[in-house]
């Protein structure tokens, strides 16, 4: 049970990060301008009716006071309501979180299942037609930014061909765009990742005795060469994956997605800081049990990683 | 002749780099015969590597066979395709490599990569047959088999060392070979490992072309002695045909004379002045030449040719006039 | 292998999300549904919580519910749930006739008894004093006939009855369930009923057979809350969505040279106005802002920013107010005259700051007055700012200048005295007082004495300089060819009965 205690350990660390993280946070919110109350009753409203809503909210009260009563809340799985929405924190996080993971996750996926071999075949036949192309797509992939890639498949996919829509989360067909721009970024890491590593594992001296043995060079690579390449690809996903649930935020805004992304910026624009909060404690664990789900399965492919140590 | 397991014909085989064409064989030719212990010495970039890879065919991408022969118990195998070379490979000619820190894949038990040979070239062995042989092979190279399921990253260099002999012998192949496969462990494990080569060999009647530069392995170890320089084999013959001091070859004179002897008093070591020519250019004439002290005239512009007596060849002009006729 | 899995896992996962989250498509897919698409968040669907309600939540609640009197696109009152009513002489007394055999959503008939609950409910509420203005009580005279009572006379009270705090509740629905359960499930008279509301997804609203003016045509809108302008955009474009609202002045000129979308553009009741800092630093300074003041070539914003579409206003009131004074001339646009406030002015060289709400169409407002003013000799900027910053500014009257969006519900002159009204804001106005008790006073007037009244306020800030008025905001509104009834309303939401598919 040596992962298991790993795995509890790794859980405990985040602690000490969810709070450093929080607070700092709480601290940036409370000196950015703008008054919560006035905006939540509207211009109309009068000093003493805002004076009430401040009161309700707790915002006379000083920063550290305000900070601790919110952490002592939050670790009893209180994270409050939000102060523009009505709507329960935790509750609404819960149903976000599925369409910001699912269109990550996929997103991911499709960029391991496309990336990983398109990488490995550039190495094999490194020079070739093939492998000029990926990089050539690779360069290309990096440079477009989201929001531009975005709106661009947007006119080409849903205006001219009429192949999809242009947002929501109604069917299936609504998902392929965002996987597809989300997952552009790692993609790219993907091929460049699993091309070098691959090309670094083919030099190795163990795939010459693999050879020696008689197996062919089909064997060598499915056999011998994969997994061991695959060591550094699977550290790169985790690194991705986190900043894929980041990059959610633009994609989810141009395709509408109900996700945590939106709701994570309108709360920042609006100043609502138990939503602000709320959200970033779950993003911190979440982007932390990836993490330490990535170590685990690295210390699963390789024997040579020790837990314990 | 067809008793000969392994008959090398004039071997020629380059490196076609980027920068320049390496030759590394220049006209190579030796024989083997069945459970016979061949010794191939030569210095760093001799192309003794070069051979044993040519023979098994696993030259890197830039590497080509020129022109030559190599046969196998009489089969032509520049002729064959890859499929059979396949088949040939940890089956029949088994390859071990110098080292063995790096030789085994990290993330396999060496039980599974011994194994691996036997899926490969008995696939209608059961598992439990399977499994048996690798304990039985592990015993024999002196593992213990409750160890199978273990990393490579556990095991000792000379440990590491007689897991890659025991995937390269579990076969049984008619020919192994060993390519330098002490130099990198110590001494003492290096005659541990020695000794267990030799009693694999008796068991299982294995022909040995063990690559090296150490005059004393082969000493101890071989039947027969080939040396090679700048591609090209300067003398061959049985072990006492070499050691006996009679009719070597200048550099087999000199690599003999660079082994320390404790029973004299001695200051300093004599090593062979100057070092192997680039082998981006053919040699033209012998290519011991600019090293040799006897060099002639004629030793620059003419390749010698054999001069034999019984199992002894030497390439060297000094004996031209021995073998009689121009 | 592992890979493998780890796919399979995933493709389950998705399977049951699908399964549990996907609902109608966005896309109308009939003849009797519509997709509206909006970037708004309405959320609060009933008006008489603590928490109030705001402009985006009227695109529900107006359809959801009705008013005793309606308010057409072009800023009229007709009648809706009183057929009729009147008021005493003295103006303290509205007397409204019910109409009968109007029902709920859940089946049970609207009477006086709603009525009263509505009000007084409101009155109580944050929205009750900008809204139900002078609301004194409400007596119920039968089932069909209710008096509300003013405090004083208040000319423009009709138009809070119309606006989103009118919507009638019903109270025995109320007293089940209480303010949340009727926020969870609203219960209105409305053409049509509330469905679901996914949040920063969709509403969802179906048709109420049984509504009093009959069923209407619309059997089904989904209003998509959508934050992404140009998403909105291609999604008209594609047939994703039929209906957009707002879109720029530019997008509409785009889209009428497209096939199968159409434009419609409206007057809004919004002003929009730059207000100037009177009360410290160089804005205390009378001829200082009678200099920015001629400065301004209204005309060049207008062709600017909306192409010429909007009305120029010349007073800080819009032409359908009431008591509109349209006796009033404007200061007009000249260069001369500006730079010789300017020059008898304690100008100096400052810095003059231009507060607005960046990313918008005010922030271009604001960039053309920078150029006009640096070409007198004023040192102008723009400060564009985000939205929380940009309101806390304007509440603690913390700039030079600022570019405001004087939406107004009740469409009247009063609105004039928002800026003025006293301990509202950080700062005052110096005669804030003197314009906030003749306006006090305007509403008990009627008629021409009243427009007098106004326009004697208009006057005096436009003597003072104390704001701008650029132009009266126009309301946009781009949708499918096919649709009959879609119009741009001045308060910017929409009467979905009016909409039909031809």
């Amino acid at each position: 049970m040596d992962w298991l205690k790993y795995a509890l350990k790794r859980l405990l660390m985040l602690i000490p990060v969810i709070i450093c993280v929080t607070f700092i946070l709480f601290v940036i919110l409370s000196l950015a301008p703008g008054d919560v109350a006035r905006m939540v009753l509207g211009a109309d409203a009068t000093a003493e009716q805002i004076a009430a809503l401040n009161h309700e909210m707790g915002l006379d009260k000083p920063l550290l006071i305000r900070y601790v009563s919110y952490m002592l809340d939050a670790v009893r799985l209180d994270f409050g309501t939000s102060w523009t929405g009505n709507f329960d924190v935790l509750e609404e996080f819960s149903f976000r979180l599925p369409y910001t993971l699912l269109v990550s996750t996929l997103a991911i996926c499709f960029a391991i299942a496309v990336g990983v071999p398109l990488g490995i075949a550039s190495a094999i036949k490194q020079y070739s037609l093939l492998d000029y192309g990926c990089t050539f797509v690779v360069m290309l992939l990096f440079s477009m930014p989201a929001f531009w890639l975005g709106t661009m498949c947007q006119i080409f996919f849903c205006l001219m061909l009429r192949w999809l829509p242009v947002s929501g989360v109604g069917s299936w067909t609504c998902y392929i765009l965002p996987t597809i721009i989300l997952g552009a970024n790692t993609l790219a890491s993907m091929i460049r990742m699993s091309r070098t590593s691959m090309l670094d594992v083919i030099k190795m001296d163990y795939i010459r005795t693999a050879r020696a043995k008689g197996n062919s060079q089909k064997d060598v690579i499915l056999h011998h060469a994969i997994r061991n390449s695959l060591i550094p690809v699977v550290t790169q996903i985790g690194i991705n994956f986190a900043g894929t649930i980041g990059g959610a935020v633009v994609t989810e805004n141009i395709f509408a997605i109900p996700g945590i992304g939106s709701m994570l910026i309108n709360a920042v624009k609006g100043r609502d800081v138990p939503v602000v909060m709320g959200t970033v404690i779950f993003i911190t664990v979440i982007v932390g049990v990836i993490n330490l789900i990535v170590d685990l399965v690295c210390a699963l492919i390789d024997p040579r990683i020790d837990l314990a140590s | 002749m067809s008793e000969n397991l392994l008959e090398v014909k004039d071997l020629h085989v380059q490196y076609n780099t980027d920068d320049a064409v390496v030759y590394a064989l220049n006209g190579v030719s030796l024989n083997l015969k069945e459970g016979e212990k061949l010794g191939l010495v030569g210095e760093t970039g001799a192309g003794k590597t070069t051979l044993a890879l040519s023979v098994l065919r696993l030259l890197p991408k830039v590497g080509q066979i020129a022109s030559g022969s190599i046969s196998y118990k009489g089969e032509e195998l520049l002729d064959k395709p890859e499929s059979y070379m396949l088949g040939l490979r940890g089956r029949r000619v088994s390859m071990i490599f110098q080292d063995p820190m790096t030789s085994l894949n990290p993330v396999k038990s060496v039980g599974d990569q011994i194994r691996e040979v036997l899926d490969l070239h008995f696939p209608q062995l059961t598992k439990e047959a399977k499994n048996e042989k690798v304990d039985q092979m592990l015993q024999l190279v002196g593992i213990p088999a409750s160890r199978k399921n273990e990393f490579p990253h556990q095991f000792s260099g000379g440990m590491k060392q007689r897991v890659v002999i025991a995937m390269a012998l579990i076969s049984q192949p008619e020919l192994l070979l060993a390519d330098e496969p002490t130099t990198a462990l110590d001494v003492t494990i290096q005659a541990q490992i020695m000794a267990l080569m030799g009693q694999l060999k008796d068991r299982f009647n294995t022909a040995v072309l063990l690559i090296t530069h150490d005059l004393g392995l082969v000493a101890e170890f071989c039947d027969t002695v080939a040396v090679i320089y700048s591609g090209c084999i300067v003398e061959s013959g049985t072990v006492e045909d070499i050691f006996s001091g009679k009719n070597n070859h200048p550099y087999t004179k000199g690599l003999i004379g660079c082994i320390p002897d404790l029973s004299k008093d001695e200051d300093r070591l004599h090593p062979i002045p100057g070092h192997m020519a680039d082998a981006r250019t053919l040699p033209s004439g012998c290519p011991f030449a600019d090293r040799c002290a006897n060099a002639m005239d004629k030793c620059r512009k003419e390749r010698p040719e054999a001069f034999s007596e019984g199992t002894h060849t030497v390439f060297c002009h000094l004996f031209d006039n021995m073998r009689g006729g121009v | 292998m592992k890979k493998v899995g780890l796919i399979l896992l995933v493709a389950l996962l998705s399977m049951s999300i699908f399964a549990a989250g996907s609902g109608e498509s966005t896309a109308s897919q009939d003849k009797d549904s519509v997709t509206l698409v909006v970037s708004g968040n309405p959320y609060r669907f009933y008006a008489l919580s603590e928490t109030g309600c705001g402009g985006d939540d009227n695109l529900v609640l107006s359809n959801v519910y009705d008013c005793l009197l309606c308010l057409e696109a072009d800023g009229s009152l007709t009648p809706a749930l009183a057929e009729s009513y009147e008021v005493s002489d003295d103006g303290l007394v509205y007397t409204f006739h019910l109409r009968q055999g109007v029902k709920f959503h859940n089946g049970t008939e609207m009477t006086a008894e709603d009525v009263k609950f509505t009000f007084d409910k409101g009155a109580a509420g944050p929205l009750g004093s900008a809204l139900f203005i002078n609301y004194d009580h409400c007596n119920i005279i039968d089932d069909y006939t209710v008096e509300i009572v003013l405090s004083s006379p208040f000319a423009a009270f009709p138009y809070g009855v119309a606006s989103r705090l009118g919507g009638i509740c019903s109270k025995s629905y109320w007293e089940e369930v209480g303010d949340e359960g009727y926020l969870a499930s609203p219960v209105g008279t409305g053409a049509y009923k509330f469905v679901e509301y996914v949040n920063a997804d969709h509403v969802t609203l179906e048709a109420f057979e049984d509504y009093w003016r009959g069923a209407p045509s619309i059997k089904k809108v989904t209003i998509a809350l959508v934050a992404d302008v140009n998403t909105q955009i291609l999604g008209l474009q594609n047939g994703d969505y039929d209906v957009m609202r707002d879109p720029s002045i530019e997008m509409c000129q785009r889209f009428e040279k497209m096939n199968g979308i159409s434009t419609s553009i409206g007057d809004s009741t919004a002003r929009i106005t730059m207000t100037l800092n009177a009360w410290s630093g160089i804005g205390a300074d009378l001829n200082f802002r009678k200099a920015v003041q001629a400065a301004i070539n209204k005309d060049d914003i207008n062709a600017a920013v909306n192409n010429g579409e909007a009305t120029i206003l010349t007073v800080d009131i819009c032409p359908m107010y009431g008591g509109y004074p349209d006796q009033i001339e404007g200061v007009p646009y000249d260069v001369e005259a500006a730079k010789e406030y300017l020059a008898s002015s304690s100008y100096n060289g400052e810095e003059f700051a231009i507060n607005v709400q960046a990313g918008t169409t005010y922030e271009t407002v604001a960039r053309v007055i920078q150029a006009q003013l640096m070409e007198i000799g004023i040192n102008c900027t723009v400060e564009a700012v985000d939205n929380m910053t940009y309101q806390s500014k304007l509440t603690e009257r913390n700039y030079d200048a600022s570019i405001i969006n004087e939406a107004s519900s009740l469409i009247d002159a009063d609105s004039i005295s928002t800026q003025f009204i006293p301990g509202r804001f950080g700062q005052s106005y110096p005669r804030e007082a003197e314009i906030y008790e003749m306006a006090q006073l305007g509403r008990g007037l009627s008629g021409d004495e009243r427009k007098e009244l106004y326009g004697d306020i208009a006057q005096i800030l436009l003597d003072e300089a104390y704001t701008v008025p650029l132009y009266n905001g126009i309301n946009t509104v781009a949708y499918n060819s096919q649709l009959d009834g879609v119009e741009a309303h001045c308060l910017g939401y929409y009467n979905f009965r009016y909409w039909s598919w031809k």
